[in-house]
């Protein structure tokens, strides 16, 4: 009876009530049936395929990152290669000249093949006469027209010096099958490996040894 | 003052303790991660109950319970490969088990299905019980069942965030900075949520507390 109204004392607590919850567990045969179907589960997911959706995913990023590694290397290429005979180009003053000329007459330098020293004076010429104001649109176009024109001839001299100035410090080798090219064919084989096995002890994995009593392979 | 030392010593002793389970997860971790599939058994046997419990308690459904800790250690079976050991096993399988209970229940949204485990009889003979059938005059199978169903449904009640830090320190016992790991919160937001989480359990569950 004292341990009654001892314990009525006591204030409950919510950590009290709580921990209650501690007293709320399976039992063993759940435990049984939880660990098989477990296994089941586990097993399962080590032979389970992907969803269609995700294989397709996998495919394609894998398509991408395949482009992006043949393109980033393609840009390599071609930038390690041109740009030694840009800048060698442009050191002759040759890029400057035609950078000059194209915003002289407006254009926007398409055609590039326009501009040399020899063009200058021509090419001056036509923009004192285009330096009037007053003329309409079609006039200062035609007039661009024809400094084209006037220019073009001189352009081929001007081809001609940088021919002189530019020298390749590149080479490119082309490899061709069946033409006699000076190149020394370096892929080729070691040796032809031919081997008899016994399909009664050899097990094929794949359809291609299924049905030959005889093995082939080149060895690189 | 001695008090204080057994203190200090104890939890020295809980640390050491802890350090050397996480030794023990990691040795069989890296057994698994070798090869040796069968090995992943130890932690589902040391680790089961303890996850069970924690998600059993978030969704008070024990079908629910019994297959969201399936997921959590296939989940987990799936992923040990990528497991560094960088946090214990313990931290890391209670997280797992952590996101896939709320990843269900937000997508489970309101509906609930309510399915409770059975109480230990040796608990509802204990002395909290029988203080409760004392002060509230009741016969003790109607107040035990009574009660369950009010924990439950008051646990319910909170949000997902408070629920979790709720269970994870009164009903599993994990320190403050054990769930502050778990949640990936601060220990400072683990003490508010759980000081908020008390209050609101508290006016839920007046008529049984004081």
């Amino acid at each position: 009876m004292a341990d009654i109204n001892k314990a009525q004392e006591k204030e409950v607590t919510v950590e009290d009530l709580l921990r209650l919850k501690r007293a709320e567990r399976p039992d063993e045969a759940f435990w049984g049936t939880f660990d098989r179907e477990l296994h089941q589960r586990m097993l399962q997911s080590l032979v389970k395929k992907d969803p269609w959706y995700v294989q397709v995913l996998r495919g394609v990023s894998g398509r991408i990152a395949q482009t992006t590694a043949v393109g980033a290397a393609a840009a390599f290429l071609a930038a390690v290669m041109l740009r030694p005979a840009y800048v060698e180009w442009a050191q002759t003053g040759t890029g400057a000249a035609v950078a000059q000329q194209d915003s002289e007459l407006g254009f926007d330098g398409s055609n590039g093949l326009n501009g040399s020293n020899g063009s200058n004076g021509s090419v001056s010429a036509s923009m004192e006469s285009m330096g009037d104001a007053s003329r309409g649109r079609t006039e200062r176009a035609q007039l661009a027209l024809a400094a084209a024109q006037i220019t073009a001839p001189v352009t081929e001299v001007a081809m001609a010096d940088l021919e002189v100035v530019m020298t390749p410090d590149y080479q490119i080798e082309a490899i061709s099958a069946g033409v006699d090219a000076a190149y020394t064919q370096d892929f080729t084989h070691d040796r032809l490996q031919v081997a008899a096995y016994d399909s009664a002890a050899y097990v094929a994995d794949t359809a291609s040894f299924a049905g030959s009593g005889l093995a082939t392979g080149l060895v690189y | 003052m001695a008090n204080s030392g057994s203190v200090a010593k104890s939890i020295f002793n809980a640390q050491e303790k802890t350090v050397s389970e996480r030794d023990l997860d990691w040795a069989v971790v890296q057994r698994v991660q070798a090869g040796n599939v069968g090995a992943f058994d130890q932690l589902v046997q040391k680790y089961r109950e303890h996850i069970f419990s924690v998600i059993y308690n978030m969704t008070s459904n024990r079908e629910d319970a019994s297959d969201l800790t399936q997921d959590t250690f296939i989940k987990a079976f799936q992923a040990i490969g990528r497991f560094k050991g960088k946090s214990s096993f313990f931290t890391w399988i209670y997280r797992i088990a952590i996101n896939t209970t709320m990843t269900f229940l937000k997508k489970r949204n309101r509906r609930r299905f309510i399915s409770y485990e059975k109480i230990n009889e040796e608990v509802s003979s204990s002395e909290i019980y029988e203080r409760l059938t004392a002060k509230n005059r009741s016969e003790k199978g109607a107040l035990v069942s009574e009660l369950q169903e009010k924990l439950n449904d008051a646990l319910q009640k909170l949000s997902l965030k408070h629920r979790t830090v709720v269970i994870l320190h009164e009903i599993e016992g994990l320190e403050h900075a054990e769930i502050a790991e778990i949640t990936k919160t601060s220990v400072g937001t683990v003490r508010s949520r759980l000081h908020y989480a008390k209050q609101q359990l508290q006016s839920y569950l007046q008529e049984y507390i004081g």
